[in-house]
């Protein structure tokens, strides 16, 4: 076996223009989804819990049938499948400038909705997690349904939320590689290609693999620092901003930082 | 007849069940404005519930509850019960304050958040107004210098307190203990009985539920006995431990001595 190093550290150090704008399609991919995927999440989270059995039914409809299909066979059925059957065709846009592919649009559609039923699911339960005299208390004072909602339930269920979330979102970071079958010029789609001409696939492959492990290990400050800021209220250190939740968890770390009180 | 002999709280053969439970049969009671009313008595025996009742945190299903001149929860339309839309439930909760057992202070803010939370959002008071109120009200229960801990680093004691605070920010007439210090350690019960017991004296009307014998003995106007869902005994505190005790208190008191 031979190792082409300089090749190799070429790919490292000058990905070249290709290889950056694929990867701004894997990050723009995973977040556009994800933030879709977390609204059809709180939404259908919501639903679940209604009152109104027709609509927690839909919701729960929603998320058992999603959570049957592969990621896989959903970017497929979007893309080529609905144009089949000539119900609906993804086509190229332009928005300021920046010109969007149909492959992208239905990507993006498509891990949204399979996020959407994962994240339902999260969401369902960090809101059953808040406490019934939470809500209470948030009646004693007199606010109303939305109120209470949004400054009391939402607030409390997120710090629920988003460990699963980051967790997701992890995972989503690495799915956006299975946009390629549609066609999607991402980073693990330009390394199949390259690998076609090149011939260097052993190299390509691990190079693609530390640009995916670069990104979890971004995600995993990020949702680290994130987490430290949630959970101000339980820290010794003082985190009453963004900064101060930067230097909390860089000191502390994010599992440490102070006991977990019950 | 004078205004201020009016009672704040007039409660008509309350009823409730759940299910099949019926855990309010017909309670009678009433509170003058400016009065402290303790309810006592043995667990399950509803007291909680009918505090409860009164804010609408548990809807009752006959009878009538009026604060003031409000009927909770319902419209009285030709002598039937019509339950009023929540918006109009909401608004009747915020003349009428809540301390509860568990605190239940919003663990996500701190002291000072959940004081002004509901001044600012509800009430739509401005943030300056908002907290220089609720720094005289932590002065006012000794926590002035708690108003930026969160919840979690507090005693309970500190906390219900705080809850007090909370409550009294969006000016009551009328507040509502439902066993204030049953969560608490024998030290920090003083801290805040002292708190209540201040605010009693201040001329707040109040309904406590409570374990304490000694503290309603003291603060209150009027002491109601309830078992088994309805009210067996009421006096005033004098006549309620002292002189000749009802046989029904005097079973109830031997049994928690």
């Amino acid at each position: 076996m031979s190792f082409d190093w300089p090749f190799f550290w070429g790919r490292l150090v000058n990905p070249g223009d290709a290889y950056i704008t694929a990867l701004g399609r894997t990050i723009v991919m995973a977040i556009l989804a994800m933030a879709l995927g977390v609204l059809i999440g709180v939404i259908v989270g919501f639903g679940r819990l209604s009152r109104f059995k027709l609509l927690s039914g839909a919701c729960a409809f929603y998320v058992w049938f999603v959570r049957g299909i592969p990621v896989l066979v959903l970017l497929v059925f979007f893309f080529s499948g609905l144009a089949a059957a000539g119900l609906f065709r993804f086509s190229d846009v332009t928005i300021l400038g920046f010109s969007i592919s149909a492959s992208f649009q239905a990507a993006v559609v498509a891990l949204a909705i399979h996020e959407g039923a994962y994240m339902a699911e999260i969401v369902r339960n960090g809101i059953q997690a808040v406490a019934r005299g939470q809500i209470e208390a948030a009646k004693s004072v007199g606010m109303g349904t939305w109120l209470l909602t949004r400054r009391i339930v939402l607030p409390q269920a997120t710090r629920v939320i988003v460990p699963p979330l980051g967790n997701d979102f992890n995972h989503m970071l690495k799915t956006t590689s299975l946009a390629s079958v549609i066609g999607v010029q991402e980073i693990f789609q330009l390394t199949e290609s390259m690998s076609a001409t090149t011939f260097r696939t052993f190299e390509l492959l691990i190079a693609v693999s530390l640009t995916y492990l670069t990104l979890t290990t971004v995600w995993n400050v990020v949702q680290g620092i994130i987490e430290t800021k949630l959970r101000a209220h339980e820290l010794d250190a003082s985190v009453r901003n963004w900064r101060e939740a930067v230097q909390v968890y860089f000191r502390t770390g994010a599992g440490s930082a102070g006991e977990r009180r019950s | 007849m004078p205004g201020a002999s009016k009672p704040l709280v007039r409660a008509e053969n309350v009823e409730k069940w759940f299910g099949a439970n019926h855990v309010l049969r017909g309670v009678t009671l009433s509170v003058p404005r400016g009065e402290v009313l303790s309810i006592i008595g043995p667990s399950g025996s509803g007291k909680s519930t009918f505090l409860r009742c009164i804010n609408q945190l548990e809807t009752y299903q006959s009878g009538r509850i009026y604060v003031d001149d409000d009927l909770i929860g319902y419209e009285d339309k030709g002598g039937k019960l019509h339950p009023l839309k929540n918006e109009q439930i909401v608004a009747q909760r915020r003349r009428i304050g809540m301390v509860f057992q568990q605190f239940n202070l919003f663990w996500h803010m701190t002291v000072l958040e959940n004081i002004i939370e509901a001044p600012i959002m509800v009430l739509g008071q401005l943030r300056q107004e908002a907290v220089r109120r609720a720094m005289e009200l932590l002065e006012r229960v000794g926590l002035a210098e708690k108003a930026d801990a969160y919840p979690q680093k507090l005693s309970g004691g500190q906390q219900q307190r705080a809850a007090i605070a909370r409550a009294l920010a969006m000016n009551p007439e009328l507040m509502l203990f439902d066993e204030p210090t049953s969560a608490l350690d024998p030290e920090t019960t003083g801290e805040v009985l002292k708190v209540m017991a201040e605010l009693a004296r201040s001329g707040m009307t109040m309904v406590i539920v409570t374990h304490e014998m000694a503290f309603a003995r003291q603060v209150s106007n009027t002491v109601a006995l309830m078992e088994n869902g309805s009210v067996t005994c009421e006096a005033p505190p004098g006549a309620f431990f002292d002189d000749q005790p009802h046989p029904r208190l005097r079973a109830f008191l031997s049994r928690i001595h």
